[in-house]
C-alpha cells in the first residue's frame, strides 16, 4: 500500500466514524491554491474543518503530532477559501482533527480531537 | 455584539484608563488584540482561552478580536486578562452588558483562572478615582493598594468565576482591608554611633533641616558612610500625601504586589557601576531609576568618585528641577525627583591627602585627574561641603547626640520653614549682606552659588530659632563651600 493509498484509507475510516456521529459530510479533499482540506462536514449547524492523520506506528511520533502550525495556517486559509467560494462565510466553524493509530492492518483507534486549533497563532 | 469593560495601564508612574472592545463576528474562530499591545499583552489570549475554558467557561467560536482605545497608547503588562475575559463572557452572552458598566477590572489570569496581582495598581486605582469609575475589580494579592484607597468602590476577587459571581449580584463586594502607613521601627543607624566629627555632624543636621545636599570627603574609615546612613534618622516622616507618592513610584518599579507602606524617608545607596539608566530610569518598558526611588528621601553615592562622569552628570537636571522628563514610545515621561543628594569621597586616590597619620603618595596628575571625576556643575549644587578627619583617640570616649534630639531640632526648622514661605522674602540683616558681598568679591561667586548659599545661611538661621539671617549665620554657610 503506498502513502497515497493509505491516506485515503484514514479518510475513509474518518468518514464513516463522522457518519457514525451524525456528521453531514460535505466535501471529501477540498483543494484550493491554499492547500488542501481532508474533510468538510457539518455538526448541526457549525461547519467542522477536518484534518485527518494517521499513523501505523508511534514511532515517528503521534499522529496529531503532525499538524504544526504550517499545516494548520494552510488548513485555516483553505477554510476561509471554501467559506467565501461556497458562500457560507455566516457560519460558525471548527477546525478538528482525526488522528487514527493502525499498528495492526484493519485494528485501529480513532481519537478525534474537537476544535484542535483556532486562527491565531 | 460589542462589549466593553475597562482596564488600565502605567505610563511613567502615572496611571491610564484603557478601554477594552471585545467583538464577536462570524467568521473563521480567531483571536486578535489590536491597540498597540506589547508581547505581554498579546500574550494574553493564550492565558484567558485557557482561564475561561477551565473556570466551565466555553470558548467562542467565532472570530474574535480585542481592542484597546486609545490606540495609540502604547499598552503594558499583564493587567488587562482579567478586563478582556470579562468582555469576552459579555460578548458571547454569559454576562449582561449593564454588569460591566462602568467597571474597571485589574488582574492578570492564570491558567485555571485563578487571578494573580500586578504591578503598578496603585496608580491605576487612583486614576480610576480621578476619572470617576464607579467601581474596581482587583486581584487578592493587590488587597494592599486598593485598601489606601476610599473615595470608589472596590471588589477584592480571587478567581474568574468570583468575578463572574461579583458582577452578577451572586456574591458580595468584598470590600478590602484599609491599609495606613506607618514608621517601620527598623534599626536605623543612630547619630550617637558616630564618634567625633562634629563638625560634619553640624553639616548633616544643616542639610537635613534645609534638603541640601552634601558632599563628604575625608579619608578612608572615618565614618562617612556611617554618618550618611544616619541622614534618614534625622529627617522627619514623610506625610500622608508623600508617602502615598513614594508608594505609587514603588509599585511601579519593584514589579511586586507588595506595597511599600512605610512613613520612613527612602534611602537609596545605588553601587558605583550603575549605569545612566539605572540612575535616572529608562529602558525599553521604562522603570524608573534610583533618583526617582529616592524621591523625597536620599540618595547616597558612596564612593562618589568612582562613577563614571557621565553616570554624575545626569544627575544635574533632576537636582535642580526635581522631575526628569523621558522620552519612550514617542511619549514623554515624568518622573519626580526631588531627593537630597549625599556624596562621599576619598580626597585623593590613596585616600591620604590632608591626613595628619599617613603620607598621601599620590602624584600631582593623579590628583588633578581625580579632582575631575567630580564636575564643575555637580559640585556647584552640593551646598554643603564638608572635610571630615581621621578621628583622634580622645574622640573614642564621646558620645554624640541621638537621632531623635537632632530629628526634633531639624522638625523644628521645617516647621518654622513652612510658616515662613508665607513671608515673600526672607529677611536677611544688613551685615550678612556685607559677609556675602565680600565673600562674591574675594571668590568669584556664581549666581547659583550665591543663592544656594543664601539658602543655606536662612537654613542656619532657622536652626538657630531666628527668622532672620544673621552675619554669623552666612559667615558658616560659607565654610561649607570647600571648592571656593
Amino acid at each position: 500500500m503506498n502513502s497515497r493509498q493509505k491516506g485515503d484509507r484514514y479518510e475513509l475510516i474518518a468518514t464513516r466514524y463522522l457518519c457514525r456521529r451524525g456528521y453531514k459530510i460535505l466535501t471529501r479533499q477540498y483543494r484550493c491554491p491554499y492547500g488542501e482540506i481532508d474533510l468538510v462536514a457539518m455538526d448541526g449547524k457549525v461547519i467542522v474543518f477536518v484534518e485527518v492523520k494517521g499513523r501505523q506506528s508511534t514511532r515517528y511520533g503521534l499522529a496529531q503530532e503532525a499538524v504544526d502550525r504550517r499545516k494548520q495556517r494552510r488548513i485555516w486559509r483553505s477554510a476561509q477559501h471554501f467559506l467565501w467560494s461556497q458562500g457560507k462565510s455566516q457560519y460558525l466553524c471548527r477546525f478538528d482533527v482525526i488522528a487514527i493509530q493502525e499498528p495492526i492492518l484493519g485494528q485501529h483507534e480513532i481519537q478525534h480531537i474537537v476544535g484542535a486549533f483556532d486562527g491565531w497563532d | 455584539m460589542i462589549a466593553r469593560v475597562k482596564a488600565a495601564t502605567v505610563l511613567g508612574i502615572e496611571g491610564f484608563l484603557v478601554d477594552v472592545e471585545v467583538d464577536l463576528s462570524r467568521g473563521l474562530p480567531g483571536f486578535d488584540i489590536v491597540g498597540l499591545p506589547d508581547v505581554v499583552v498579546r500574550e494574553s489570549r493564550q492565558r484567558v482561552r485557557a482561564a475561561l475554558k477551565n473556570s466551565g467557561f466555553s470558548f467562542p467560536l467565532q472570530r474574535l478580536t480585542v481592542n484597546l482605545a486609545p490606540g495609540d497608547l502604547r499598552k503594558m503588562g499583564s493587567a488587562f486578562d482579567l478586563a478582556i475575559a470579562l468582555g469576552i463572557l459579555v460578548a458571547c452572552g454569559v454576562l449582561e452588558p449593564e454588569h460591566i458598566d462602568g467597571i474597571l477590572a485589574l488582574g492578570e489570569l492564570s491558567l485555571d483562572g485563578t487571578l494573580r496581582g500586578v504591578p503598578g495598581v496603585l496608580p491605576m486605582i487612583r486614576a480610576a478615582e480621578r476619572d470617576g469609575v464607579s467601581r474596581i475589580l482587583v486581584p487578592v494579592e493587590n488587597e494592599e493598594a486598593a485598601g489606601l484607597i476610599t473615595g470608589v468602590k472596590i471588589g477584592i476577587v480571587s478567581h474568574l468565576r468570583d468575578a463572574v459571581a461579583v458582577l452578577e449580584g451572586r456574591k458580595e463586594f468584598v470590600h478590602p482591608k484599609p491599609v495606613h502607613f506607618d514608621l517601620e521601627q527598623k534599626a536605623d543607624t543612630d547619630l550617637s554611633e558616630v564618634r567625633g566629627q562634629h563638625a560634619a555632624k553640624r553639616a548633616l543636621e544643616i542639610a537635613a533641616a534645609g534638603r541640601h545636599n552634601l558632599l563628604l570627603l575625608g579619608p578612608p574609615g572615618c565614618g562617612k558612610t556611617l554618618l550618611a546612613r544616619c541622614l534618614p534618622g534625622i529627617l522627619p516622616p514623610l506625610s500622608q500625601d508623600e508617602a502615598l507618592e513614594v508608594a505609587e513610584i514603588y509599585s511601579v518599579a519593584t514589579g511586586q504586589a507588595q506595597l511599600r507602606l512605610s512613613l520612613n524617608r527612602p534611602f537609596r545607596s545605588p553601587h558605583h557601576s550603575s549605569t545612566i539608566a539605572g540612575m535616572i530610569g529608562g529602558g525599553a518598558q521604562p522603570l524608573p531609576g534610583e533618583v526617582t526611588l529616592a524621591h523625597q528621601g536620599v540618595l547616597f553615592l558612596d564612593e562618589a568618585t568612582e562613577f563614571p562622569r557621565s553616570v554624575l552628570d545626569v544627575l544635574r537636571q533632576p537636582l535642580e528641577d526635581g522631575v526628569i522628563s523621558l522620552v519612550r514610545h514617542g511619549y514623554s515621561i515624568a518622573y519626580p525627583s526631588s531627593c537630597q543628594l549625599v556624596l562621599a569621597a576619598n580626597p585623593c586616590p590613596c585616600g591620604f591627602l590632608g591626613s595628619k597619620v599617613k603620607e598621601c603618595v599620590c602624584s600631582g596628575r593623579e590628583l588633578s585627574s581625580y579632582r575631575r571625576r567630580l564636575s564643575g556643575p555637580l559640585l556647584d549644587r552640593v551646598e554643603l561641603q564638608v572635610w571630615m578627619g581621621a578621628l583622634e583617640a580622645s574622640d573614642y570616649a564621646t558620645f554624640g547626640e541621638p537621632s531623635h534630639v537632632v530629628r526634633k531640632r531639624v522638625r523644628g526648622a521645617w516647621r518654622q520653614n513652612s510658616a515662613a514661605v508665607s513671608k515673600t522674602e526672607q529677611t536677611i540683616s544688613k551685615n550678612a549682606i556685607a559677609v556675602l558681598e565680600a565673600a562674591i568679591e574675594r571668590f568669584q561667586l556664581s549666581a547659583r552659588a550665591v543663592s544656594r548659599i543664601r539658602r543655606v545661611a536662612w537654613t542656619i538661621a532657622r536652626l538657630d530659632g531666628r527668622d532672620s539671617t544673621q552675619a554669623a549665620h552666612m559667615a558658616e554657610a560659607l565654610t561649607y563651600r570647600l571648592a571656593l
